[in-house]
């Protein structure tokens, strides 16, 4: 019992300290000497994984086949899936004056991102899931599908407009794992019988092996600008300007890097490759060199996987009961495609505020999402998902929960 | 407020309790493994399997002994020496005044062997003038005997004075390669007989020499490294015995089962292409199986010599002589012999030469290409019968499995043969582990048929039959594919009449071939 405790308390903790969403940061003009907020949000998405098939992979279980063929009957051409699950807390200092100026206070903010995507093809999916006896007698597509695991965390400092809020703060990160690759070309040719199989493949595959957790270095900006547009004589609205994790990193570890560049077709090995002196099943590595993937390491410099994000905000100060709210976000990423999104938020009464909003892009296509905000005397908790569907249904194609704390003094 | 704030954190507690199990899939997969053609091409003209009359036949044909000349005559290094010094106590030469010394003989130690003509294919002679007088004198070395296109073998070196009671010396390495040497001595009756003669000139520049019966000249010729590829004489009694083994690797992997074949014979043919007599005697012949069965030939023949002729003709076109020693079924347990199927003959045999003497009166001869030969030889048809004939081999494996983790679940080996040879064959899979203990059989779900059971395919002529063999590996055999270390293939052939199915002899035609596609196909299980 204790350690469920436990446990749930650090998933708590995981989930609290992440903020790559849509929740509607909130204008507040009220000037606080301190506050504490920690972000997290753990969300996954595909453009054509259902949840059923999906909270399989992620929290384990078997997936049988209808799973499988429920998923497979939803891929196009080219399809996404991308966990995002990080965590972010900020320390905001206003009761001092930063660069003697009394305009400025200070933040201090530390974060854990974990980003996993992937661009892939309907027929990797299939090959990976089904095999490849299903596409005997013709040819299975894996071109254009990329892949992207990357963890890393980051410590900054900067600064804060006491007034707008608005901040900038120059991090260091460190990159913990890391592993990236592509297929430009890839097709599998296979006979009727399956006793020929011909191979395009052109690619390449990093993937940082040591067991170091400090893989990488990394030097890269946090921006948060937030301006008043005026509307009408009587109306403005709060537009933010947002750019997280853009910088970049080296990878201070040796990367593996695997190339192929073949056109491979095999039809089975002679009885003398097998049993003879030096045959295929006592030499793995002759596999690779038949395969004629080659292998070296080398140094990566690369951009960190931030975002940019612009859009109007929630002005917390605003006697409007129903505001809405709006932005574009683009991320560093190559698999995540742009996002755009929406919506309403409603002050229901002092303590409870509730909204709804949709996207479009990222790692899926449509969502629509739902969230809570309690603001007591000094902490405001916000709980949201971006994906309503996909929390309670099984026909969903991903999960999202994010949760914001901010406690001031 | 602890109310409310526990509300909304509620649902993402029972949202992301712990991951308590793995997510796994499984999915279908086939790939080819093996795609090649066995035949008899391969062992065609290796010594092992040759075409005759449209069928192979099985060579057990192999030289056991093959002697030349260089295994019966072999030349000493020898040195020859000779000297001379004038008679009277003291001479004045005038210049130019040659001084003949008589031939001399020198006697090769070769015994028993009496040679009497000889050609040298190698070796040289290496000279040493030794030169006892004040002045320089001119040394003619003659080797009467020794000569290169009826040229005799002469040199002529200048020999510096002797200082003091030091001789003055020359030397001289002469390749001798191609000279013909006649042993037989001044009077051409004697044997193992170098001759050698000595001429000594004073300068005919030089003054007067004087020579004292107290100067020694001296010539020494040694023969060294002498290589010869021609003799004549009488070359000794000599007995060569051995008993040699060879083996049949086609044949290492039989581990049961019969066979039936034809009626045949084996011979042991003697060749000698040596102008001597002798005689012959194949002491022993056996074979053993790869199952340690081990059959001796039993025959009269076994242990009785038979007399060899000396070859005839001279060295352009001479004849060697052929003797026969044959072994059939009526004469030995032959049929026994053959049908133990093997792979290590160990054969025995003694061939003596001159057994009785000089009675060629000293007209032995041998020629450079001269070669006396023991050979067995047993051709026999692949014309098999086999009854349950089993082949067996066994292999490195070593693939790693672990069931924590993704890996076979389950699968098939699906073999598809096109086999154009006349025996059906059933193959057996035995996974061991690395003591050799069987783990796992997994049998075929059907033989690999005999052609005789097909048709014949009209693109090569060949009578052939397609197959399809399954070999099912479950799941209990793969979870534990780990400890798998070698695998055993068993093959068990029969050659059975199709319209009878009774085992019978069939001929191997030519071509044969059987064309073997071995593909899996597998349920692979994911675990992540």
């Amino acid at each position: 019992m204790r350690k469920s405790l436990l446990l749930a308390a650090l998933m708590l903790a995981s989930i609290v300290t992440n903020a790559q969403n849509v929740l509607p940061i909130q204008y507040d003009t009220l000037l606080y000497k301190q506050e504490f907020i920690l972000n997290g949000s753990v969300d996954y998405s595909s453009t054509s994984v259902l949840n059923s098939m999906s909270s399989k992979l992620l929290f384990g279980g078997a997936i049988n086949d209808e799973i499988k063929t429920s998923s497979f009957d939803q891929h196009k051409g080219i399809n996404r899936f991308g966990v995002d699950a990080s965590a972010e807390f900020e320390y905001r200092n206003m009761n001092v004056n930063l660069f003697k100026n009394e305009r400025y206070g200070f933040v201090v903010k530390a974060g854990y991102y974990n980003y996993v995507s992937t661009i892939y093809s309907k027929d990797l999916f299939g090959l990976t899931f089904f095999g490849n006896e299903q596409y005997l007698g013709g040819d299975a597509d894996l071109s254009g599908s990329k892949f992207s695991a990357i963890s890393f965390q980051k410590i900054g400092f900067g600064a804060i407009d006491k007034k707008s809020k608005s901040s900038l703060s120059l991090n260091y990160y460190n990159f913990s794992n890391y592993a990236e690759g592509y297929l430009n070309d890839g097709y599998l040719f296979q006979s009727e019988s399956g006793d020929s199989v011909s191979l395009t493949l052109d690619g390449q595959f990093d993937y940082s092996g040591s067991s170091s957790f400090m893989k990488g270095n990394g030097i890269g900006v946090d921006l948060d600008y937030r301006f008043a547009v005026t509307i009408n004589p009587e109306k403005s609205a709060m537009i933010q300007l947002q750019a997280k994790n853009i910088g970049f990193a080296q990878m201070t570890s040796n990367v593996t890097r695997y190339e192929i560049d073949t056109l491979l077709t095999f039809e089975g090995f002679t009885f003398e490759q097998l049993i003879g002196n030096s045959n295929v099943l006592d030499n793995g590595t002759s596999i690779l060199d038949t395969l004629g993937i080659d292998s070296t390491s080398v140094t990566k410099f690369r951009m960190l996987p931030g975002y940019i994000q612009a859009g109007k905000i929630v002005d917390e100060s605003s006697q409007q009961r129903l505001q809405g709210f709006f932005g574009v976000r683009l991320y560093t990423i190559s698999t995540y495609a742009p996002l755009v999104f929406g919506g309403a938020h409603l002050r229901a009464n002092a303590w409870l505020s509730v909204g709804v909003n949709a996207s479009y892009g990222g790692f899926t296509r449509f969502r629509t999402g739902l969230y809570a905000q309690s603001t007591f005397k000094n902490m405001t908790i916000a709980l949201a998902s971006e994906d309503v569907i996909g929390l309670i249904s099984n026909q969903g194609k991903g999960k999202s929960v994010i949760l914001r704390l901010r406690y001031r003094i | 407020m602890k109310l409310k704030t526990g509300l909304l954190l509620l649902p993402l507690l029972a949202f992301f309790s712990c991951r308590k199990e793995k997510a796994t899939w499984d999915s279908d997969w086939v790939a080819p493994l093996v795609s090649d053609t066995l035949s008899l091409k391969d062992y065609v003209n290796d010594s092992t399997i040759v075409e005759s009359g449209g069928v192979y036949n099985l060579d057990l044909t192999r030289t056991i002994a093959d002697f030349g000349i260089e295994d019966l005559i072999e030349i000493p290094d020898t040195t020859i020496s000779q000297t001379y010094s004038i008679v009277v106590s003291s001479l004045s030469i005038p210049p130019g005044t040659s001084i003949v010394n008589q031939i001399e003989e020198h006697t090769i130690d070769l015994a028993p062997i009496e040679l009497k003509k000889t050609h040298i294919s190698q070796g040289v002679i290496k000279l040493k003038i030794y030169n006892p007088v004040a002045a320089k004198v001119y040394f003619t070395v003659q080797l009467p005997g020794v000569t290169q296109n009826g040229i005799t073998f002469e040199q002529n070196y200048f020999a510096p004075a002797a200082v003091g009671s030091t001789p003055g010396t020359v030397e001289a390495n002469l390749n001798i390669t191609g000279y013909d040497i006649d042993l037989s001595g001044i009077s051409g009756g004697e044997v193992n007989v170098l001759q050698s003669k000595l001429v000594i000139n004073t300068d005919p520049l030089g003054s007067n020499v004087t020579v004292t019966n107290q100067h020694i000249f001296k010539v020494d010729a040694e023969f060294k490294n002498v290589k010869i590829d021609y003799a004549k004489g009488y070359f000794g009694t000599k007995s060569f015995s051995d008993t040699t083994t060879y083996t049949i690797d086609l044949l290492n992997g039989l581990t049961a089962g019969s066979i039936d074949i034809p009626a045949s014979s084996i011979q042991l043919i003697i060749t000698n292409g040596m102008k001597v007599e002798g005689r012959a005697t194949l002491t022993k012949l056996s074979n053993t199986n790869a199952l340690g069965s081990t059959v001796n030939l039993s025959s009269s023949l076994i242990g009785n010599p038979v007399y060899m002729d000396a070859a005839t003709g001279n060295s352009w076109s001479y004849a060697p002589s052929s003797q026969t020693i044959s072994l059939n079924g009526t004469n030995s347990n032959l049929e026994n012999y053959i049908e133990n199927l093997g792979n290590k003959h160990t054969v025995g045999y003694k061939v003596e030469l001159n057994p009785w003497g000089n009675t060629s009166g000293g007209y032995n001869e041998i020629y450079a290409s001269s070669r006396l030969k023991v050979k067995l030889k047993a051709q026999l048809p692949m014309a098999i019968g086999a009854d349950g004939l089993t082949l067996r081999d066994t292999f490195d494996l070593d693939i790693q499995q672990d069931i924590e983790k993704s890996h076979l679940e389950s699968g098939m080996l699906i073999l598809n043969a096109s086999n154009a040879f006349p025996m059906s064959s059933s193959v057996k899979i035995y996974l061991l582990d690395a003591n050799g203990t069987t783990l796992h059989i997994v049998n075929g779900s059907a033989p690999i048929e005999s052609s005789l059971y097909g048709a014949v395919d009209p693109k090569d002529g060949m009578l052939k039959t397609n197959s399809e063999v399954n070999f099912v590996l479950p799941e209990n055999v793969l979870d534990d594919l780990a400890n798998v270390k070698n695998i055993a293939v068993e093959a068990t052939f029969n050659t059975p009449n199709p319209a009878t199915s009774l085992n019978e002899q069939q001929a191997i035609p030519v071509g044969a071939f059987i064309a073997v596609k071995l593909k899996t196909k597998f349920v692979f299980k994911a675990i992540i």
